[in-house]
């Protein structure tokens, strides 16, 4: 529900083929030439990028540490050219925590992208090519996939594992394969009735070769497509099980700067800076999966395109 | 009296390659209980001229010249809430598409009874005997009313469409290709249907169709389009018989023909112009057979060729010649000038739906 | 009713019955595999070996994780979902006891949520190009984009802490008692409380509606039948409403169930930052506080909410599509 839910295609229309590998790296490049949007995502994407290579150098403390001056701990700071957005009431300073933030955001949210895109098209192949039982029963998988709660099931098994970012990762594997594996099985569906497939059977290639080099290839835009918008659900997830209180206590998230900001007052105090900037991270690189995953869409059902 | 009155109408498309003139200084006259009959290739703006009639155009659309006058008022002067209120009271229209004009959510019967009351102003009983009655008009059972238009064959949809189009009894009836979509049999049962109400309803038609033999059947006068222009306008029999425009030649090449039904048919090589730039002079001279030096450079008007029927075309003088040359499929092969696009002009990129 | 629709359906309730199944497996061997003892929460140090033993017994789990799981499933179908090893007291009836205040929670924010959606989707639409439809969508994607809790946190600062106007906690002020859920209901005190929660979690699910309406509406504007009722010379709203509307919304109206479902256990944040005694906040405290078989009971009920919304969710969409077979049923 979660995945499909960003994305308004309406299921019934095919989207447009592509093969081979060369035409695939075009589309791709296509999709930020045409799209000004999706590029606006790329950008936002490649700035937290930056901003969590470059962590140690932009952030002016390390982010858990505590400030103090003369022995005393400079808590609640309000913002100043010394601390920008101020400090928390442990006195850690904001601004460095929600530089470090980014690092888990992307990690977070990139591993996730790759674990689903790639389980749900491994799914969607195998269950669209072969058909029969294999694919019923994979489809049945799915089903029952969408039935399950999926915060519920992130809070458990990262309380009941251990919290950790690769549960938070793992609990998104488990469950998120589900809408990428319905639409590539679908896509695949179509595509291996083609000519081009047929072709290669003739020519005595094998199943497997068939399916990674030939189909493969021109699902590989709607994985991107749930991929890029598994990164947003990805960062939200970790904010959510993290401001829970599931979170590793020792990595800095935005999330985790969000559940500190909640159990220190910040709230009643009135604390704008320390509220709004981790929020405003999150909601940036989720708005940023989205135009990406929208420029995706826009090339492979363009009937979409509108003036 | 004519009940519809066209005068150097002109409806033009916004498009990504240019503006694209549908229509392009269209006259027409059309008397009460006249069956007038629109015909031409596809994409010369029979449809556009339709819906200009009742200014039901897609959102690019734009008519830039012309006046329609509809019972002695000017239809494009009317604000929006007067020509809605002439809509299907006045004019009704069975459009292009009718096969998908009725809503699937609806049953048919229930859409029926919705433009009685709504737009008839009927109450819910007497709007329900009314609909029983169109239905049993146009051939179809009263039960079919509850049914869903997914339930219905194509030729019962297009029944159902042509009882909507004469529930509230409209003066002026806009067909566009009514039976198009339709198997053979089918569209002369629907014809049949035309026919008899045309006569029964004393209704004035306008029927527009790519298709010559819809027009012998069931017009008695005949406009013949090219290129967003009317090239010959003529009652139905002198029409057929001696046609002034080497097009209409072509086209009547090109259909089965009831009097000689085993003649050969020959197809009019080419397309029609880009309209984005149509050629100056003639714009069928790129596929006319019988094109000189002038039909290049100057526009032939629209002019008398006889009682109540005109051509537009340089050489009506020598048409009798001409008309003997055009049934040598020879003649048609050999089209002198060949700047015709042999390929169909590019489709404007955008088709954007309409605004009233 | 016809036969293929009693197939389907009984069909499709036994899957509905499977993903349960599925469900309740998962979460009885994630339970007793976690590592740690699960009494480990509840077992005073200061406890004896005999006592310890006499209460692995009490909890049956001094048996076999086979037995176990057998008669974990034989209670589960009779409704028993054991004891809190918190609370002492029986799980079903304690997520029963906070079931209506997420369900109260989760219905009006739908609502409004669906409302909101499904007008703003149709003027969107109608405003097609316009500046308000880009401002409309840009808003909406935001409001999809940023972390609920956050939003219950801003809305919080703003409304409750600075302004005042709505209580920060809970779903009734301390102290009241009510006389029964109607009272409750009825009473302005309870419905102040719901107006934060209720506004962050419509914030966030209005999107779906209002971008689905929106896409759905610009598809069906295009269709035939839409030109067919500008020749009829209906007006614009007519068009909007009766035809283009009523069409648009069968998808919207069958991720409203779906939303129904999803929001259930989405609302677990919302509930944790407003203080909301629901189920989701049950959920979150019972895992803090290793209490296995209330975790299991909370996570179960919200299961069986999302299962049973999206098995609705799937007949309305038959019932409502005069097109899809099944839905025959519904008028005759
Ligand atoms: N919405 C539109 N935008 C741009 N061009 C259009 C549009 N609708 C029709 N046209 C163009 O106008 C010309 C006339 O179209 P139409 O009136 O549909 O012709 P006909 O009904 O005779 O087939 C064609 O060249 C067509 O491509
Ligand atoms: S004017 Fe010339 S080109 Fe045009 S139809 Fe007549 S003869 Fe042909
Ligand atoms: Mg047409």
């Amino acid at each position: 529900m979660s995945v499909q839910s960003a994305s308004l295609t309406p299921a019934a229309q095919e989207p447009r083929p592509v093969s081979g590998l060369a035409q695939f790296v075009q589309m791709n490049l296509e999709v930020f030439r045409r799209d000004r949007m999706a590029l606006v995502g790329a950008c936002i994407y490649l700035f937290f990028v930056l901003v969590a290579l470059l962590a140690p150098w932009i952030a002016p403390y390390s982010p858990l540490e505590v400030i103090q001056e003369n022995g005393i701990w400079l808590a609640n700071e309000p913002p100043s050219p010394r601390f920008y957005l101020g400090t928390t009431n442990l006195g850690r300073d904001i601004f460095s925590q929600l530089v470090y933030g980014s690092r888990t955001a992307l990690l977070v949210g990139f591993s996730a992208a790759v674990a689903v895109a790639l389980i749900g098209t491994v799914v969607g192949l195998v269950a669209g090519y072969y058909g029969g039982w294999v694919d019923t029963l994979l489809m049945r998988l799915a089903d029952i996939a969408f039935g399950v709660p999926f915060l519920p099931l992130v809070i458990v098994l990262v309380a009941l594992l251990e919290p950790s970012i690769w549960n938070i990762v793992l609990a998104m594997a488990l469950l998120l394969w589900r809408d990428t594996g319905r639409v590539i099985r679908s896509q695949v569906l179509t595509v291996k009735e083609r000519a081009f497939v047929a072709a290669a059977r003739i020519s005595g290639a094998g199943d497997l070769r068939i399916l990674f080099l030939h189909i493969a290839p021109s699902i590989l835009p709607l994985s991107f497509l749930y991929g890029s918008l598994a990164i947003g659900w990805a960062i939200l997830t970790e904010a959510s099980v993290s401001f829970l209180g599931f979170g590793d206590p020792d990595v800095v998230s935005w999330g985790f700067m969000l559940q500190d900001a909640f159990v220190s007052q910040a709230m009643s105090r009135g604390a704008y800076y320390w509220i709004v900037p981790p929020g405003l991270c999150i909601m940036l690189s989720v708005m940023a999966g989205f135009f990406i995953g929208r420029g995706y869409e826009e090339i492979l059902f363009p009937r979409l395109r509108r003036s | 009296m004519a009940i519809l009155e066209i005068r150097d109408l002109v409806v033009a498309y916004r498009t990504q390659r240019g503006v694209v003139h549908a229509v392009d200084g269209v006259s027409l006259d059309v008397a009460p209980a006249q069956h007038l009959g629109v015909i031409g290739e596809s994409g010369c703006g029979k449809t556009t001229l339709l819906r200009a009639m009742v200014r039901v155009l897609p959102r690019n659309a734009s008519v830039p010249r012309g006046t329609i006058r509809f019972k002695g008022r000017d239809l494009l002067a009317l604000s929006d809430r007067e020509i809605r209120a002439l809509r299907w009271r006045e004019i009704a229209t069975i459009p292009q598409a009718s096969m998908d004009s009725l809503n699937p959510v609806y049953r048919v019967g229930a859409q029926l009874v919705e433009v009685l009351t709504v737009r008839g102003g009927l109450d819910r009983g007497a709007a329900r005997r009314r609909a029983v009655e169109l239905f049993q008009m146009v051939g179809l059972e009263s039960q079919a009313l509850d049914r869903y238009p997914h339930e219905f064959s194509g030729g019962m949809k297009q029944r159902a469409v042509i009882a909507m189009a004469l529930a509230l009894g409209p003066s002026l009836l806009l067909a566009d290709e009514p039976v198009t979509a339709l198997d053979v049999i089918v569209q002369h049962q629907i014809l049949e249907v035309f026919k008899r109400l045309e006569q029964e309803l004393d209704l004035t038609v306008i029927l527009v169709t790519h298709d010559i033999s819809v027009v012998a059947q069931v017009c008695d006068s005949v406009a013949v389009m090219y290129a967003g222009r009317v090239v010959e306008q003529a009652g139905t029999q002198p029409f057929f018989r001696t046609p002034y425009h080497p097009y209409s030649l072509g086209l009547q090449n090109a259909f089965p023909n009831l009097a000689q039904p085993r003649a050969e048919l020959i197809a009019i090589e080419g397309y029609p112009p880009d309209l984005v730039t149509p050629p100056p002079g003639c714009r069928f001279a790129p596929r006319c057979p019988f094109a000189v030096d002038l039909c290049h450079t100057q526009d032939p008007a629209l002019g008398a060729v006889g009682p109540g029927h005109q051509a537009a075309c340089h050489r009506t003088q020598e048409m009798e010649a001409l008309r003997a040359q055009a049934a040598d499929p020879e003649t048609w092969l050999q089209v002198s000038g060949m700047e015709a696009p042999l390929r169909p002009p590019a489709s404007p990129h955008v088709q954007e739906d309409p605004v009233p | 009713m016809q036969r293929s629709v009693v197939v389907y359906l009984v069909g499709r309730i036994a899957q509905s019955l499977l993903v349960l199944w599925v469900v309740v497996t998962f979460l009885f061997f994630l339970f007793r595999l976690a590592p740690g003892n699960p009494l480990v929460a509840y077992i005073d140090p200061t406890f004896t070996e005999e006592q310890q033993q006499a209460l692995m017994r009490q909890f049956g789990l001094d048996k076999p994780l086979s037995v176990q799981y057998l008669v974990y499933l034989g209670n589960l179908v009779q409704g028993e979902l054991g004891d809190s090893f918190f609370y002492r007291s029986p799980v079903i009836e304690l997520v029963m006891e906070v079931l209506p205040n997420t369900l109260y929670l989760t219905f009006t924010s739908l609502l409004v949520a669906y409302g909101v959606g499904v007008v703003g989707g149709i003027l969107l639409a109608w405003r097609r190009g316009s500046r308000l439809e880009q401002m409309g969508v840009t808003f909406t994607l935001m409001t999809r984009s940023a972390p609920e809790f956050w939003v219950g946190m801003i809305l919080l600062t703003v409304f409750a802490f600075n302004l005042g106007w709505f209580p920060s906690s809970g779903a009734t002020s301390p102290g009241t008692l009510y006389a029964s859920e109607w009272d409750k209901l009825t009473s302005w005190d309870f419905w102040r409380h719901m107006v934060l929660p209720a506004t962050t979690l419509a914030l966030y699910l209005h999107g779906l509606p209002l971008l689905l309406m929106r896409s759905n509406m610009l598809e069906v504007l295009d269709e035939d039948y839409i030109t067919m009722g500008r020749f009829m010379g209906y007006s614009e709203l007519r068009l909007m409403v009766r035809h283009a509307a009523r069409n648009a919304l069968l998808p919207v109206i069958t991720a409203m169930a779906l939303g129904v479902g999803y929001s259930v256990g989405g609302n677990v944040v919302v509930e944790n930052v407003f203080g909301w005694p629901g189920l989701g906040r049950m959920l979150v405290r019972a895992v803090a506080a290793s209490d296995y078989p209330l975790a299991q009971g909370a996570f179960f009920l919200i299961a069986v909410v999302m299962v049973t919304m999206n098995l609705i969710a799937d007949v309305l969409y038959g019932v409502l599509d005069p097109r899809i077979g099944a839905g025959q049923q519904a008028q005759h």
